[in-house]
């Protein structure tokens, strides 16, 4: 069995440039998705009753609907509300979207895992909601919250895939663009396969890395939601 | 120092030729570099009945796993009826299905029936018939006086119930010689006599028993010979009588008049 | 614009049955999912240190790539490696299958480290040989006590299967492009594709939810 090697080297400036957008795409939607989950999450625990049902029937949503029927809708629906957004703004919004919705479920177990005692020594003291939450609650929280949270980041990584299929260069677009060209699929989507599998390796190691001086449990026995 | 005792001079039995059962000769082990047992010589004949006491951590539980391989000794022989115990698997399962063994946590599979509990050995290893088997494990069920419960779950009996119900399914095998470890110790008080009850019919009967307990009362009734076990060595190995009433070891002393103060 | 869901309804036929064709697609998905996560299971569970170390790779190749680019590698790549040519259904069920396995094996691996270390103990020691211990006494426990996330896990399978209409499967949203493509009315078609994804995916939580109810209840 020849492998073409030559295909994916004359084309690996296109590769890189794909290589290159995903890991942007990333870059910028894992922190938007972060604040949006943190506000959700804040909404989903407050006493308002429609601030925590609107956060319920967003994580609801995101949860059921598949991304890639959200990214249509983005995408092919909005333009007929006069709101057309280009391909890339399309993935970061939908992306930190989807991001979002998970992350808050996240921060919300790890809110219920710190104990009880510790809002009502904050209260006890008298310390102003926005005070406490950030310089008591937040510290104990991290070390809940990054492992279950690294695999999100790592599934919005992977999910950034979709965006191929509205014309967004990234990776996976790239390797239909070569194969478009040379015919060698087999090469071609063995490289980026191989290529994400090095993003999520390193991505992995340098969480697990972090996770261990926060002083978390093991990363890869968290859940994984993918 | 232990001793293997030829003859035996209670009233209740008779010198015998009888076929030796488990023989453990120089048996040493250890987990990791801390010994557990040491210089274990140990002769169990057919239809004798042993009680082994101690304090924790004196080896008694180690000691009888090692005889159906639940623990690996590293040194010394182990010889169940008549096949060494080494690592092939073969030698192994063969002895296990000879050997039962009842647990302290009673072990019974949750998902299955009482009934399916105690067929699945004899149908997966002695490849009985399922008819053949069941009949077989009602007939044991009423041994242990539960035959009613026979369609019940594991989760829907007594503590007592239970360690019948495990009894009842290592009998199934019809092993040679029976192992309980601690099999009372997490029962509730009133379920004790039930279980020590059955186990004491089953002796009556003629059945090999290696007993680890704590319970005196049983020992001073079924055994016919109690062995002391203290920091991983058999220190004593006498019948009942002249154990309880004459221990010939400090160490047993001591721990009898711990023990005996309940 | 105008919202013109009386044009869509009558031609609602196609998204129906697109939308049992994804649950169709699914559960053989599924069932494929759930073979593959056992023998990685028991293969990971072996002495041959080279199957433990080929689960390794597999479950780390599987969770490091996108699922997109594993269906597209099982369609298109596969096929000329191996030399059998198989069609987007086979294709389809058993990228998803192979992926989906490798969570099942994790969901399973977490299952039997809750089993009680008692049973294989009075297993061994009634005499059972190794593979009556797996298949009678340890791995019914292993399932009973994963059933809600094994449902949670369908739910993940049908979320996939949109990516199959990149492979010319005409599930759910391949049935929906098709439809707003011809009618010029993607809000319509894509809010009520959206609505069944979510009925699909919202009961099959919900009855996974009951099921970890019933199974605190009856706690083995």
């Amino acid at each position: 069995m020849n492998f073409d090697y030559m295909a994916i080297w004359e084309n690996s400036d296109i590769l890189l440039n794909g290589l290159s957008m995903t890991l942007l795409i990333s870059a910028i939607t894992i922190p938007i998705g972060v604040c949006i989950g943190v506000g959700i999450c804040l909404m989903r625990i407050s006493n308002n009753r429609i601030l925590r049902w609107t956060a319920i029937s967003y994580i609801e949503v995101i949860r059921n609907v598949p991304l890639l029927i959200l990214i249509f809708m983005v995408f092919y629906a909005l333009p007929f509300y006069g709101i057309r957004l280009a391909g890339l703004t399309t993935g970061i919004v939908c992306l930190s979207m989807y991001g979002g919705a998970y992350f808050a479920e996240i921060f919300r177990g790890g809110i219920q895992s710190v104990p009880n005692g510790q809002f009502e020594a904050c209260k006890a003291l008298g310390l102003k909601y926005s005070f406490y939450m950030r310089r008591v609650i937040f510290p104990q929280l991290l070390q809940y919250v990054f492992p279950p949270g690294t695999n999100i980041a790592l599934t919005m990584i992977k999910e950034s895939s979709l965006l191929s299929m509205i014309t967004v260069a990234e990776l996976t677009y790239a390797a239909h663009d070569i194969n478009g060209r040379t015919f060698t699929p087999v090469e071609t989507f063995a490289a980026i396969a191989l290529l994400y599998w090095l993003i999520s390796t390193l991505f992995l190691n340098l969480a697990e890395r972090l996770n261990r001086k926060l002083g978390g449990d093991q990363i890869a026995d968290s859940i994984t939601i993918r | 120092m232990s001793s293997t005792p030829n003859t035996n001079e209670t009233p209740r039995t008779t010198i015998r030729q009888a076929n030796v059962i488990v023989e453990i000769r120089n048996m040493n082990k250890w987990f990791g570099k801390f010994q557990v047992l040491t210089d274990i010589n140990l002769t169990v004949r057919e239809g004798d009945k042993i009680v082994i006491c101690g304090p924790s951590g004196s080896g008694k539980s180690t000691l009888i796993r090692c005889i159906n391989r639940l623990e690996e000794h590293q040194e010394g022989d182990v010889i169940v009826d008549g096949i060494e115990l080494t690592e092939d698997i073969k030698n192994i399962d063969k002895i296990r299905s000879e050997v039962g063994m009842c647990f302290q946590q009673f072990n019974l599979f949750p998902h299955l029936s009482v009934m399916e509990n105690c067929v699945l050995a004899p149908m997966s290893v002695r490849k009985m018939h399922r008819e053949d088997a069941k009949a077989l494990a009602l007939q044991y069920l009423e041994k242990v006086r539960i035959p009613e419960q026979a369609n019940k779950f594991p989760s829907q009996l007594s503590g007592g119930q239970q360690q019948r119900v495990a009894i009842a399914r290592a009998l199934c095998m019809q092993p040679r010689v029976m192992l309980f470890d601690e099999p009372t110790s997490a029962l509730d008080p009133e379920m004790i006599a039930e279980v020590l009850d059955t186990m004491e019919d089953l002796a009556r009967e003629g059945m090999t028993m290696l007993c680890v307990t704590h319970e005196m009362g049983f020992a001073r009734k079924v055994a016919d010979r109690v062995i002391f076990m203290d920091q991983g060595q058999l220190v004593e190995d006498s019948d009942p009588i002249s154990f309880f009433e004459n221990p010939k070891h400090d160490r047993t002393k001591k721990f009898l008049e711990q023990v005996l103060q309940h | 614009m105008d919202l013109q869901f009386a044009e869509i309804i009558p031609k609602l036929g196609p998204l129906l049955w697109g939308a049992l064709y994804t649950i169709f697609v699914g559960l053989l998905a599924c069932g494929v999912g759930v073979a593959v996560g056992t023998a990685l299971l028991l293969m990971k569970n072996t002495r041959f240190w080279i199957l433990r170390t080929f689960t390794s790779i597999y479950s780390s190749f599987i969770r490091g790539t996108p699922a997109l680019v594993q269906i597209l590698i099982f369609y298109y790549a596969l096929a000329p490696l191996v030399g059998i040519n198989i069609g987007p259904f086979t294709a389809g069920i058993m990228a998803i299958g192979f992926n989906s396995g490798a969570y099942v094996a994790e969901i399973l691996r977490g299952g039997l480290s809750r089993v009680p270390p008692g049973q294989w103990e009075a297993a061994k020691a009634l005499g059972l040989p190794k593979h009556k211990i797996w298949f009678k006494v340890i791995l019914p426990q292993v399932f009973n006590s994963v059933i809600p996330l094994l449902v949670n896990e369908f739910t993940m399978v049908i979320k996939i299967t949109p990516l199959l209409s990149t492979i010319t499967l005409v599930e759910l949203t391949r049935a929906s492009q098709m439809l707003y493509n011809e009618t010029f009315r993607p809000v319509e078609v894509l809010t009520l594709a959206a609505i069944m994804y979510f009925a699909i995916c919202f009961s099959i939580s919900q009855f996974g939810e009951y099921l970890q109810r019933r199974s605190l209840k009856f706690r083995l």
